[in-house]
């Protein structure tokens, strides 16, 4: 670590600053290893090795952003002299300056803390496993037409060092097991797929029983071609704990961003202090939990992260802040700076972004819904955060009809608008679980999880094709 | 730095001395400048240098994949791949690699002005259309633009050797427009080859009109109406549904929802698509795909009737097909699967104006794209950007509304396509009209 740090700290200091300015060398060393099994038959058995250096300047109020392959001083230095000069041709264009805040600066190491190093387990256990998930998915019926089982391990680390004195050193792992079923019947295709992911070691894997999270995925996907067409139409929905934590991370998640918020390109801009929701609803976003996809320690520039509160009772708190962004609205940086690898530049993200428990039972919630939808297994989603207009997909629902569950329905997606939507909630589930680890892009990828209790909303639009 | 081909080479030799069946190197070097816009105000620049080097090693009928961020460890990438591909379970599908074949030129792929233009000059320019689309203080534009001179080079040891090199520029301005508590957006992209054809001063004004043009959404009554796509959400759709319905992999593998189908009316009538990889300077034209395997023009859809599959290596073989060079890449990490180039579909017989006149209930959806979610056949996408339409005229802008409808039915139910095209970045599209499909919204 001393050497890395050391050596940013001498490429930093060959360049003096005036007040205001600002230089940050970030170095990432990331490997990656991804075992895919198709149908009985190894369809992708790969390694990567990300290895490079991101270095910003902000420069007269300019942000210049470079990258470089070698770490030797030399290099370093040229890089850096890149992302000055890139600053420098921003000037004439510059209308409006950005800033960090000068009085906060970092220093710390968080290492993996995990019991088992994915890259100790030999390749041939770790092709295992995923057999194992492949063929108990395939094996539930012949109308399985393709079964697949994923299994990714990654082991990153950053090293930052900044000119207002943060050092910081933090490791990261990720695995992620997650397994797919498409059946077939006629014209009719289905899909069904399930995923576990954490920022803890292989321990992760052995806590799954493959056989068992296979045959649940060929199973669903087999019941799918039996189920109904999706209807149409503004209804009621209730939804399940994976399909709320794609919720509330499309629907409000991204429009708390603050970068949305300084660019004006929220509708939450603000809005602190308002009421956004129903009295029970309760927002966080909590990278600090252990071991989820998408919690960390320190963020790409450094920052120490901490649970941040959303939404309280129905109103807004507060946003998710890179430095830059902290700066703009004179807030505390609170750790939501992230990059996906070295070739980007740091931006507001999600880390664990979840609604909190009510004390409802999913038989109260259903009563509460009487006649509408059940909406389950998340499939991702999509926000225009300016407008504030959302998407998302399920896997499969059911019917609900006089407060019943009913047959089974199809994938279908549903729209809503972020600024009704958590007004417009009926009932929250007593059964909070951090359902859904996913990958978010916004231009470059970041490991979350997004969770949630059952929750029943009104009005929400269900795009069925009867 | 050395010559790509020679360290690609290098990597290809090395992994034949390892003991391995058949060597793939993959690099790529990509150098960018990239300049941010937000709030009408430059936030800066950046210029990086990205790629690398990916490696397919298979042993016998066993593959192994890596690769790396430095050119200089493409060895260690090499051994890497030989290493998993030792441990890996055979694919009783895979054949072989392509091997060697005549490539034919593609003009303007690699435009000497854009390779050399500036930073300066790009953001001197780019600003002039930020200036045009802010109209007044109630819009908020943003955009951004990168410019990209890329180099990729692929060898194999069945005696591929391929070599390509082209410059671009791609990016966009996009405005918001607040009137009192109402927020519309708009959007145009910025793609091309030529420097002499970038012009963000038009670019800003159309972002500024379409944005001023949506304020006002409502919501409508959900019912059975007609949809118009326009050029752009014609592209964004039937690209998409083809790479899904004649994905030679899928169709392998029996998951393409246009399995079995060649020869069958799949389409309306009036429908005939091909690819076509040779468009002078399309961001998508290419001599090779990315296995090295020659790229051709390929009929898909013949006046309703489905004519072929789109293949790489890989999936050809395995259905005992001709590679049609589709193989795409990602990125230099991943391994190809076959995707359309440009996306080339012939005019009809309607103007545009008498498609909307003739409508007498649906939506006109502008910029987006009905995109199918995995495998599934069915649609369900939001309108990002839409009108309503009753009784042949433009009522209002729409919001929180949905489409909902099979991918058969899409194709089917074309009942009018314009004799406008629009060349698009390389695809060349009209508007076309879909009956009957189930439009929900929040009314």
């Amino acid at each position: 670590m001393d050497n890395y740090i050391n050596l940013a700290k001498k490429v930093i200091e060959k360049y003096p600053l005036s007040k205001g300015n600002f230089l940050e060398i970030r170095f990432f060393i990331g490997e990656f290893t991804n075992i895919n099994i198709r149908n009985n038959a190894s369809e992708q058995i790969s390694n990567e090795s990300k290895i490079g250096v991101a270095l910003r300047a902000l420069i007269d109020g300019a942000w210049g952003f470079s990258t470089s392959k070698n770490f030797t001083k030399r290099d370093l230095s040229t890089a850096m002299e890149t992302a000055i000069s890139a600053s420098k041709a921003s000037v004439n264009g510059l209308k409006e300056k950005s800033e960090v805040p000068l009085n906060y600066t970092y220093t710390g190491k968080a290492p993996l803390k995990i019991k088992i190093d994915p890259r100790s387990i030999p390749l041939e256990e770790k092709i295992k496993v995923a057999i194992e998930l492949e063929k108990n998915i395939r094996i539930q019926g012949d109308k399985i037409k393709v079964s697949t089982a994923s299994l990714t391990d990654i082991v990153q680390r950053e090293i930052i060092v900044n000119s207002l004195g943060t050092e910081v050193d933090v490791s990261n792992c990720y695995v992620r097991m997650s397994g797919s079923g498409t059946a077939r019947e006629g014209t009719l295709i289905q899909n069904a797929s399930n995923s576990v992911g954490t920022s803890r070691g292989w321990e992760t894997i052995t806590e799954i029983n493959p056989t068992e999270m296979g045959s649940g995925i060929g199973k669903r996907a087999m019941s799918l071609l039996t189920a109904q067409a999706p209807p149409g139409g503004s209804m009621n929905v209730l939804m399940d704990p994976t399909l709320v934590g794609v919720f509330i991370h499309e629907a409000f998640g991204h429009a708390i961003e603050a970068d949305s918020i300084i660019n004006n390109m929220s509708v939450l801009a603000g809005k602190v202090g308002h009421k956004v929701g129903v009295e029970g609803i309760n927002v966080y976003e909590d990278p600090t939990i252990p071991g989820l996809r998408g919690s960390y320690e320190y963020d790409s520039e450094g920052t120490k992260t901490r649970k941040r509160v959303i939404v309280d009772k129905g109103v807004l708190k507060g946003y998710l802040h890179s430095l830059e962004t902290a700066a703009k609205m004179g807030a505390e940086p609170n750790g939501g700076g992230r990059a996906e690898n070295f070739n980007y530049k740091p931006i507001p993200r999600m880390g664990v972004t979840y609604i909190d428990k009510g004390d409802m039972s999913l038989e109260e919630l259903c009563q509460e819904i009487k006649e509408g939808v059940y909406l389950s297994k998340s499939y991702g989603g999509y926000v225009n955060p300016a407008i504030g207009q959302f998407f998302f997909t399920a896997q499969e629902g059911r019917i609900i009809t006089k407060g019943e569950m009913g047959p089974l329905i199809q994938n279908v997606s549903m729209s809503g608008l972020t600024l009704e939507v958590l007004s417009n909630v009926l009932g929250i589930g007593k059964d909070l679980e951090m359902a859904f680890p996913g990958t978010c892009g916004k231009g470059q990828s970041a490991p979350v999880t997004g969770g949630g209790p059952s929750l029943a909303v009104k009005n929400v639009v269900v795009g069925g094709s009867r | 730095m050395a010559n790509l081909v020679t360290l690609a080479k290098k990597g290809v030799e090395y992994g034949a001395t390892l003991g391995a069946d058949q060597v793939e190197v993959l690099i790529v070097n990509e150098k960018q400048i990239h300049m941010e816009i937000r709030k009408s105000s430059l936030k800066g620049g950046d210029i990086l240098e990205v790629g690398g080097a990916g490696v397919r090693i298979y042993i016998g009928k066993s593959l192994g994949l890596a690769s790396t961020t430095r050119f200089k460890e493409i060895n260690d990438a090499v051994k890497k791949a030989y290493a998993l591909a030792k441990g890996s379970p055979e694919d009783p599908y895979f054949k072989s690699l392509p091997s060697s074949g005549k490539y034919r030129t593609v003009r303007g792929l690699y435009d000497k002005e854009l390779a050399a233009v500036t930073f300066e000059s790009l953001a001197k320019n780019m600003m002039e259309g930020i200036k045009e689309a802010s109209l007044s203080k109630d819009y908020t534009v943003s955009g951004g633009l990168t410019k990209s001179i890329r180099e990729q080079v692929i060898v194999n040891s069945l005696g591929v050797e391929a070599r390509t090199r082209g410059a671009a520029i791609s990016g966009s301005i996009g405005v918001k427009y607040e009137k009192g508590t109402d927020t519309s957006l708009g959007y145009e992209p910025i793609n091309g080859r030529k420097l002499k054809d970038f012009n963000p001063i038009s670019t800003g004004k159309i972002a500024a009109e379409k944005a001023k043009s949506r304020i006002g959404a409502k919501k409508i009554s959900s019912a059975v109406m007609d949809v118009i796509l326009d050029h752009k959400s014609t592209l964004g759709s039937l690209a998409s549904f083809i790479n899904s319905g004649t994905n030679g992999l899928s169709v392998a593998l029996g998951t393409a929802f246009f399995t079995g189908k060649i020869g069958e009316k799949v389409a309306a009538k009036g429908i005939t698509i091909k690819d076509d990889p040779f468009v002078a300077s399309g961001m998508a034209s290419q001599s090779f795909d990315d296995e090295g395997s020659p790229s051709i023009k390929l009929p898909l859809i013949e006046k309703g009737v489905l004519k072929n599959y789109l293949t790489d290596s890989y999936s050809a073989n395995r259905l005992g097909a001709k590679n049609n060079g589709h193989g795409t890449r990602v990125s230099f990490i991943s391994k190809p699967s076959p995707s359309i180039s440009n996306l080339i579909i012939s005019p009809g017989r309607w103007n545009t104006d008498e498609i909307i006149k003739e409508t007498k209930k649906g939506i006109l959806i502008e910029d987006s794209a009905l995109t199918l979610q995995g495998a599934s056949t069915n649609i369900s996408r939001m309108v990002d950007n839409g009108y309503y339409i009753e009784n042949g005229k433009i009522i209002h802008p729409i919001k929180n509304t949905m489409v909902g409808l099979t991918v058969f039915d899409a194709f089917i139910n074309i009942n009018a396509i314009s004799k406008e095209i629009e060349e698009l970045w390389g695809s060349k599209t009209p508007n076309i009209r879909i009956t009957k499909a189930k439009i929900s919204s929040g009314q």
